[in-house]
């Protein structure tokens, strides 16, 4: 483990656009399955182009841009020696040193998100970065460091549909009827990343028979990344 | 032999002939014994037909606070409702279950090493911590620090810190399973805190398809289960399965000789525990837990 500030700048080899549609398809197959398991309500959230994961092992963070793609990850991984290394904030900085300025400063931002502890004395708890410059995401991690120290966390969104989906029918606890919901809801949305995708009106009885009073937070959550209530 | 890694030390290089009687002075690994004869999350709710009926019930909850406010129903949805929307903050709801879907979600559930545990469990186990609890959501870990057991809320949208979590005992990261034995309800922070100073599973000694001596955790649920060297094989050879004569079985239920680790249903464990009562069985599990 090295968390000083003198780090190489690696290649990571992450293609951004795939992530993106890793991140989807978690976010459909959330959906689907929030009015059923409500607390899963935080596990997967946009905001324009944040999508933010979180869960009992850690949380990540990326930035994706219409027009650039992936821009920035984030990460804290609960179980990383690292958080050891977390006594000044300048510590979350030192993921992104070397990187463009406008990417630093962002990253400044993010690290709000990240902020943990007890009273006044917060910090933000970041254990690993990347960022995007050039079309190649950077990191000054290696790649094994990076996956180690929070890359783990979104080892799903990096897998292809294939692998993915028998991972979530197991662990998110789906049937075959709200499978096959978000799987259409995945392949319209990634064939046309800046149109909305309309969910039916069978759809979401579906949806519904689950318990229909979470459908309102069920429609919000759908409505962050593009997905509309017919 | 691989090399095991932090939390599997007990298992390293050493065989010892498992004492059916006497399990927890013979073996070396200690902690998996634990582990396989820790009861199922819940057993004891599932266990009683009034707790069961009520962990069983559309639950209605709404964070204020760190406060947890819930309702707990059979057929009273509007009720419900009128009484959750008063200061018009949106109430989230456990649906209501019956035998079947516990029992379809049962029939599914594959059990592994280093992977998470489902929506299904974590569910099973929110709703038999809320009934212990007397409708309070609790960590099951004693805090110090809070002179007591912490209440713990499930996620509602904001922020919060004692935001409940369906925690493995014996870490994820290092191997633990998704056993409902494997399970206890832990704060968001306690669970930070816990870090990576948490135990690992003792049983895992070996990991289909690693190409190195260390744990992968993969999270994939197409693998085996990893395999505790010494229970399964005397350490003699690499085993094949989990343990088939652990310490830890029980006479009598439901066949002869089972092991508690098959019988990690908690509502199967209800049946268990109250033929128990005249079988001698929870003596046994007392003395083995």
């Amino acid at each position: 483990m090295n968390g000083s500030d003198d780090r190489e700048v690696n290649r990571l080899p992450i293609d951004g656009t795939e992530l993106w549609k890793g991140c989807i398809l978690a976010s459909c197959v959330h959906g689907v399955m929030l009015t059923e398991f409500p607390f899963t309500l935080k596990e997967h959230t946009w905001s324009g182009g944040l999508y933010v994961t979180e869960n009992g092992e850690g949380k990540a963070a990326l930035i994706f841009s219409e027009e650039k793609g992936l821009l920035l990850g984030m990460f804290w991984m609960y179980f990383s020696e690292r958080t050891e290394l977390v006594l000044t904030d300048q510590y979350a900085r030192s993921h992104y040193k070397g990187a463009p300025a406008e990417i630093q400063e962002m990253a400044e931002t993010l690290a709000e998100l990240f902020e943990d502890g007890e009273g006044d004395k917060k910090l933000p708890y970041v254990t690993t970065g990347f960022w995007q410059e050039n079309g190649q995401i950077l990191s000054r991690d290696a790649y094994e460091d990076w996956l180690a120290h929070g890359g783990y966390l979104l080892q799903h969104q990096m897998e292809p549909f294939e692998e993915a989906m028998p991972y979530y029918e197991d662990v998110c606890s789906m049937d075959e009827p709200r499978m096959e919901i978000a799987e259409r809801l995945y392949r319209e949305r990634i064939q046309s990343p800046g149109q909305q995708v309309v969910l039916t009106k069978e759809e979401q009885a579906v949806l519904q028979e689950a318990e229909p009073r979470n459908m309102e937070v069920c429609q919000e959550v759908f409505e962050a990344f593009g997905v509309v209530f017919a | 032999m691989p090399k095991a890694v932090d939390g599997a030390k007990g298992c390293q290089g050493k065989s010892a002939e498992p004492d059916t009687n006497n399990p927890a002075v013979d073996c070396p690994c200690n902690s998996f014994l634990r582990c396989s004869t820790r009861i199922p999350y819940g057993a004891e709710v599932w266990a009683d037909e009034n707790k069961k009926q009520i962990a069983m019930s559309a639950i209605s909850y709404k964070s204020v606070g760190v406060t947890l406010v819930l309702t707990y129903t059979r057929g009273l949805v509007k009720k419900l409702r009128a009484d959750l929307s008063e200061d018009g903050t949106k109430p989230l709801v456990f649906r209501g279950l019956d035998e079947k879907y516990i029992k379809d979600h049962m029939d599914k559930l594959k059990i592994h090493n280093g992977v998470d545990f489902t929506n299904f469990q974590k569910l099973m186990v929110g709703r038999a911590n809320l009934v212990q609890n007397n409708l309070v959501m609790r960590s099951d870990v004693y805090s110090k620090k809070k002179g007591g057991y912490e209440q713990v809320i499930p996620a509602s949208g904001q922020y919060e810190s004692n935001e409940w979590n369906v925690d493995h005992i014996y870490s994820k990261s290092k191997g633990g399973c998704n056993r409902f034995c494997n399970a206890q309800m832990l704060g968001r922070q306690a669970n930070i805190k816990k870090n990576n100073k948490a135990f690992g599973c003792i049983c895992a000694q070996t990991v289909p398809n690693a190409t190195e001596d260390k744990f992968s955790v993969n999270g994939k649920t197409d693998s085996e289960l990893w395999k505790c060297n010494t229970l399964c094989n005397n350490g003699k050879k690499p085993p094949n399965k989990v343990p088939q004569t652990p310490p830890g079985m029980i006479d009598g239920y439901p066949d002869k000789n089972c092991k508690i680790c098959t019988l990690d249903n908690p509502c199967e464990w209800s049946e268990a525990l109250q033929k128990s009562r005249k079988a001698g069985l929870k003596k046994e599990i007392d003395k083995i837990c």
